[in-house]
């Protein structure tokens, strides 16, 4: 079994050291630099599989440590210098973690590797990896414990039988992983787990919060002496599980249906993006590239308009009660005059975040231009341009919806608030918010067709549009920190908006027909 | 007509597929290409396609002036068929006629072109994602000559084929050949030899034709093996 873990622990290390060097090459000035050899390079290794396995232990012990950090400070929040609180919190804390965070099957790039080509045993692959996830939690756990524990003076024994419950609940309900995959897919257990962690989520912060309450130390000790009996349960079931196999064919083939090999941190956007669903029984009476794209838009309509009026529902729904909560509580409206008047910089960040241009583009590629653009046709002047022409009416309309909704609301806050001596006001909450969600449309439509980073395998090979996405988001973040009249911030913005459009569309429409192709 | 290729040099990182490339392929025929795996075919077809930058060299077509390819008088089928899935394969090719029109001399009803093809009513009208890969091929293969491009390039396009449609497609190349210049890449010796009227071999980056002149089946063969080994 050791050797099954060394074996598999080599293998994650180098896709992790190989996808170091990869990002490496990537980034535009780096590319000219690195050697086609660089892979080979036995230094280069050493220090790639460094960075990996350093990173491993700095994650561990950082998340470890944050994590009791946060329940040291809601517990101390909600019951001040009572350590009981700490306990009680973390206690149901490690069962919902147990819960949604203990997987045996872990269906990753690597361990595909492994079980499908270099046909390790999957049931020692699982268990071996299994137990050095536990060992890793364990000894994080302790030792980010005790320190955190001092803290706040949890008595140390306590703080080991808490590592120990921690450990052994993960165990206990660990099987129920192997259960889940068994059935259909859409089993009823992922949400089972769900609900039963939200509740114990209510009694964790409630309890404290609202009737001043913790779990006697015996509740404790009753789950404690469960988990170990549980534990030898759950042990038998897994050892003598049989399945090992093929749960993870199952598991990779749900992951392959995805049928997209980007980076995991993309991953949940991703399953969202590939629709395999098509809405068949639809038709369009256009013609050209409007007919071709009306028919896009029609037959993905679970991932673009359905999905954009999902998130509007939502919007509208906390607009709402915003303007109830304005209307209700007279003392609210000081603080929420000064946020409409003063902080419109807020709403960039927030425009930016749910501006679903990049889950669009990115849907656009997986089901469509990945197999067009390997016909010479689609990639002549007229077709490029005459196909982007559509999708930039349809990303500006589809992000409008939401937009629009806040548009209105928060001239209707100010109105309700207490309103503004210069009715100009008014008018330019209403459009910067609308000129931002039109910005962020054609920005990341404008981004995709100029540096379209996808290669045939739809993963990302442009180190730049990477950068460009990193360059946004930080823009966009460090706008809230600006804090000037909305009158003012506003109206900038509108003209620096209508500028960059401008010039975005200009340099689409003349390079775009050179940059939009399938990356090598 | 000819498509002339001249001193193609192709180079990815420090590894140099093609090595300089000479060669004139000419209307009327279908040229075999084959090379060992890795040897660098679909890399020339990518080169000519414009799929992906070359580094010495130049590709052009003679007819009456010597000039770059345009866009509509190239077509390439590639071994994996990208088609859009979610689009009917009568769609698809309605919007690529509509999008083709003024580059498509007598534009004929949907119905010939699928004839043609022999792709029946029912099968027009489903989604492309639920075609088999071969039947994507073929429409592949459809949107690709519909325009009729002066040069066709195929890479590997009869390996996924059941027999019976292998001899239709053939059937069908041989039908169009006159006025094209088609390219066909394959590993498979027989087919080549069977389908093309002249066979190329690409090995260590070059370009060489064999001579097919006097030479029986059997000695023919031995002659492309032997080409293929060269170290």
């Amino acid at each position: 079994m050791l050797k099954t873990f060394i074996t598999s622990y080599k293998v994650r290390t180098t896709y992790r050291a190989n996808s170091i060097i990869y990002a490496l090459k990537n980034v535009p000035i780096l590319k000219r630099i690195i050697p086609y050899n660089f892979y080979s390079d036995s230094g280069v290794k050493f220090l790639a599989n460094f960075m990996s396995v350093t990173g491993e232990i700095a994650s561990t012990f950082l998340t470890k440590i944050l994590y009791l950090i946060i329940v040291a400070v809601i517990s101390d929040t909600l019951m001040p210098e009572n350590y009981m609180a700490y306990v009680h919190i973390l206690v149901l804390f490690s069962i919902i973690g147990a819960l949604i965070n203990n997987k045996i099957i872990n269906p990753s790039k690597d361990a595909k590797y492994c079980i499908l080509y270099i046909k390790i045993n999957p049931r020692e692959y699982s268990l071996s990896n299994y137990i050095f996830f536990l060992i890793k939690s364990f000894v994080g756990m302790l030792v980010c414990g005790l320190i955190v524990g001092s803290f706040i003076k949890v008595p140390v024994y306590l703080t080991i039988l808490l590592t120990i419950f921690n450990l052994f609940i993960k165990v206990a309900l660990a099987y129920l992983d192997l259960t889940d995959l068994k059935k259909p897919k859409g089993s009823v257990n992922a949400i089972v787990n769900i609900v039963v962690s939200m509740i114990l989520l209510a009694i964790a912060i409630l309890l404290p919060a609202v009737l001043d309450l913790t779990m006697p130390i015996i509740i404790f000790y009753i789950l404690f002496a469960l988990s170990i009996l549980l534990s030898v349960y759950s042990v038998h079931r897994i050892i003598n599980y049989k399945d090992y196999l093929k749960l993870y064919k199952r598991t990779f083939i749900e992951m392959e249906e995805l049928e997209v090999s980007l980076d995991d941190s993309n991953y949940n956007n991703i399953k969202v993006v590939k629709e395999t669903k098509l809405e068949e029984n639809v038709t369009s009476n256009k013609a050209g590239y409007a007919f071709f794209h009306d028919l896009f838009v029609k037959r993905h309509s679970k991932i673009l308009t359905k999905a954009i009026k999902k998130q509007s529902i939502v919007i509208l729904s906390v607009c709402v009660l915003t303007l109830l909560v304005v209307i209700l509580f007279p003392q609210t409206h000081s603080f929420l005059n000064n946020i409409t008047m003063k902080y419109l910089s807020y709403f960039v960040f927030l425009m930016y975040l749910l501006n679903r241009g990049t889950v669009l583009t990115q849907a656009m590629f997986v089901n469509c231009d990945h197999s067009l653009l390997t016909y010479r046709f689609y990639r002549k002047k007229d077709v490029i341009l005459g196909v982007f022409k559509e999708r930039l009416k349809t990303l500006v309309y589809l992000n409008l919806y939401p937009a629009l909704i806040i548009a209105v609301t928060l001239p209707l806050i100010l109105l309700l608030s207490g309103g503004t001596n210069n009715p100009l006001n008014y008018l330019v909450l209403f459009i910067s918010i609308i000129s931002m969600s039109i910005f962020f449309s054609v920005h990341n439509l404008v981004m995709y067709y100029l540096l379209q980073p996808y290669n045939i395998n739809t993963e990302i090979k442009s180190g730049t549009y990477k950068i460009m996405q990193g360059i946004t988001y930080l823009v966009c973040y460090y706008m809230v920190q600006i804090e000037v009249p909305t009158f003012v911030f506003g109206a900038s913005l509108v003209v620096f908006n209508i500028i960059y459009i401008a010039l975005a569309l200009i340099l689409a429409y003349t390079k775009a027909p050179k940059t939009f192709k399938i990356r090598e | 007509m000819k498509l002339i290729i001249k001193d193609l040099h192709k180079k990815y990182e420090d590894n140099e597929v093609l090595k300089g490339i000479n060669f004139e392929f000419k209307e009327g025929k279908i040229y075999g290409l084959l090379g060992r795996n890795g040897a660098g075919k679909t890399t020339l077809f990518n080169c000519i396609n414009e799929d992906t930058e070359i580094n010495n060299g130049e590709i052009l077509l003679e007819d009456e002036e010597t000039r770059k390819l345009k866009e509509n008088e190239l077509g390439y089928v590639v071994s994996t068929p990208n088609v859009p899935e979610f689009l009917t394969a009568k769609e698809f090719l309605k919007f690529f006629i509509e999008v083709n029109k003024e580059d498509i001399k007598d534009i004929k009803e949907l119905d010939e072109y699928f004839d043609f093809m022999k792709i029946n009513k029912a099968d027009q009208n489903k989604l492309l994602k639920d075609y088999s890969h071969g039947m994507k091929n073929k429409v592949q293969m459809l949107v690709n000559i519909v325009s009729n491009p002066k040069v066709l390039l195929l890479d590997e396009p009869l390996t996924s084929l059941d027999v019976v449609m292998q001899e239709e497609m053939k059937d069908m190349l041989k039908s169009i050949k006159k006025d094209h210049i088609i390219i066909f890449s394959t590993h498979i010796l027989e087919l080549a030899l069977d389908l093309c009227d002249e066979i190329v071999v690409l090995n260590k980056g070059v370009l060489e034709q064999i001579d097919k002149s006097d030479l029986k089946n059997e000695e023919l063969k031995n002659r492309i093996i032997d080409a293929l080994k060269e170290e």
